[in-house]
């Protein structure tokens, strides 16, 4: 909201409208001033040089910001001329604003060179005036404090010109920081992707593997010629081998350096020996199975054991000698696994990191449900629904 | 009639090698292990001839059942099985004191045929690829003094037998009968201390006798 409404009033269009109307408004107020006032003395008569210079001396303001140096050339001169005209008598007060306006807009709008181009032009231009209206008796201080007001708006606007910079800055940074975070969060989802990726392959080709031990073993079985029953042995088995080699290749691509593959991908059958670790690491865990042990497709079983284990991991890394609630639930349909621990509260990215983005993952991609967070009364709580098909024929 | 023990943790392979080697007349199934604790047990229990081990099991893995077997049963022959022939596990499996490497997927006709290598050790199985591997991944030579104990002619059988020629081109080489090339190959592996002619492979890349390349 706040940056919108900046987006909106820095708009070039939107401050070039402001300007226009500021040179015009004081414009009048020059005209009007000149028209109206009782005393003609300050602008040194009533005649059409004064309205020139009344006008000389607020107009330009409208280029302010694009035309900097100019504007403040044209509005000294103007202005100078008119502390020139109506010396003794101090000048009116909207030749001090337009030149304070535009000696800030020097500061505000230009850098480098041109600033000290803009800087000289203007003490350049008025100073003669300012040395004429001292001649035409004005006392010498007030012919000459325009300097210090002058120097002083062109000050301020150098300030805020760097204060603009900076801000520049640092949004840019902060920017750049945001899309490198972005970038990082998908890399480790892509590495949690290529883990999980790895082990599914790994199961699936164990079972490709036995499809074919089985085709190879009815064909020796097999009685008689039966050509056609034969033939699509061959075919299960020849795929199967293929399939198998393929796999191999794509696990050289994706593997990892972790010591693995000398034990089976794991499912909830080896809960007790996971949770009976973690209890000798310290943790008070209690496990609980409901509802019927239905045997589970080895994608959903693995998933689920990761998803068990990935949680506790992070109960004994973070939560601090907390007790630790591990409930499975089989249903028709799916497999629910809950870890429920009461330790010290925690947000679900602290630490959570990676091992939440492999949970979310998994079970992403096998259809399922899964939360993750803190709990009402302290501690987190993991929760997860993954569909099984239905009963095998 | 060879004895076999097959190690798998899935049933159904298990169960297709059963139907596959009980199909061929001199093989017999005379028991079964799913994990590698039991396959050890299984071996001590029923003494087999040939062991066919899954690499991958849970509880004990087949490259450490097939260490612990051979210790208890040196004369067994362990026929390593596996679903990814990973380079890094076969020679594991070689140096744990397997005679042989499969893959489960291998061609039954194929499998028979490696029990009968094994089992009769009278040449390497697959004996390019074993070499090839074995070759590979040799550390630096070491200074052997056993082989000192061994004349020039075993020394020659030796090299024979590490760059994985059979029994009989062996003879063929050397040109003697096949049947005192036993003898030979025999005398060297217990000159040696070495259980088969992998073994042998093994010590001879270990101990330079063969140098790669050759």
């Amino acid at each position: 909201m706040e940056q919108s409404i900046r987006d909106t009033l820095g708009s070039a269009r939107v401050r070039r409208g402001a300007d226009t109307g500021l040179a015009i408004g004081l414009a009048l107020l020059a005209l009007v001033d000149l028209a109206l006032s009782s005393d003609a003395a300050s602008w040194g008569g009533r005649g059409p040089l004064q309205v020139c210079l009344a006008l000389g001396c607020t107009l330009p303001l409208a280029w302010r910001v694009r035309y900097p140096i100019a504007t403040v050339v044209a509005i000294t001169a103007a202005g100078g001329l008119l502390v020139a005209v109506a010396a003794p008598h101090q000048a009116p007060f909207e030749v001090f604003i337009g030149s304070v306006l535009a000696s800030y807009s020097i500061g505000a709008h230009t850098s480098g060179r041109r600033r000290w181009l803009g800087v000289g032009l203007m003490f350049g231009v008025g100073l003669p005036f300012m040395v004429a209206a001292a001649g035409n008796g004005m006392a010498t201080g007030n012919a000459l404090a325009p300097i210090a007001w002058l120097t002083g708006a062109w000050a301020v606007g150098a300030i805020i010109r760097g204060r603009r910079l900076r801000t520049a800055e640092l949004e840019q940074l902060t920017a750049e920081l945001a899309q490198q975070r972005d970038l990082q969060a998908q890399a480790a989802v892509a590495v949690e992707r290529g883990r999980i990726a790895r082990e599914l392959h790994d199961v699936v080709a164990h079972n490709v593997s036995m499809m074919v031990v089985q085709a190879g073993a009815a064909d020796r079985v097999l009685e008689g010629d039966q050509p056609d029953v034969r033939r699509a042995l061959a075919a299960i088995a020849g795929t199967g081998r293929e399939t198998v080699d393929e796999m191999r290749l794509l696990l050289g691509v994706v593997r990892s350096d972790a010591g693995e593959g000398l034990s089976p991908q794991p499912g909830l059958g080896d809960l007790d020996q996971l949770v009976s670790n973690v209890r000798s690491a310290g943790l008070h865990v209690d496990l609980r199975v409901e509802g019927e042990r239905s045997p589970l497709s080895p994608g959903v079983d693995l998933s689920a054991y990761r998803i068990v284990q990935e949680a506790l991991t992070n109960v004994l890394k973070h939560a601090e000698s907390a007790t630790v609630e591990v409930t499975v639930r089989y249903a028709n349909d799916a497999v629910q696994v809950e870890v429920c621990d009461d330790g010290r509260p925690r947000e679900p990215t602290a630490g959570g990191g990676n091992g939440l983005i492999g949970m979310r993952e998994r079970v992403a991609m096998l259809g399922g449900e899964f939360r993750a967070g803190a709990r009402r009364d302290g501690g987190f709580a993991v929760f997860a629904r993954l569909p099984i098909a239905g009963p095998a024929a | 009639m060879i004895d076999l023990l097959l190690a798998d943790d899935q049933a159904l392979v298990r169960g297709g090698f059963r139907l596959i080697l009980n199909t061929e007349g001199d093989l017999r199934v005379v028991a079964e292990a799913e994990d590698g604790d039991q396959a050890v047990a299984e071996a001590i229990r029923t003494r087999p001839d040939v062991v066919l081990m899954d690499i991958r099991m849970p509880r004990l893995d087949g490259i450490s059942a097939t260490r612990a077997i051979l210790e208890a049963l040196p004369a067994v022959r362990v026929l390593m099985l596996t679903t990814f022939d990973l380079d890094e596990y076969v020679i594991d499996a070689f140096r744990a004191g397997a005679s042989g490497f499969l893959l489960k997927t291998v061609p039954p006709p194929q499998l028979i045929a490696a029990v009968h290598t094994v089992y009769e050790s009278d040449a390497l199985l697959a004996p390019a690829s074993t070499r090839r591997l074995i070759e590979q991944h040799s550390p630096a030579p070491v200074e052997a003094p056993e082989l000192d104990e061994l004349t020039a002619r075993e020394r020659e059988v030796l090299r024979l037998l590490a760059r994985g020629l059979t029994n009989a081109e062996i003879a063929r080489t050397l040109v003697v009968e096949p049947s005192t090339v036993k003898s030979h190959v025999a005398r060297v592996l217990a000159k040696l201390g070495l259980r088969d002619r992998v073994q042998a492979v093994v010590f001879a890349y270990d101990h330079g006798v063969v140098r790669p390349g050759e």
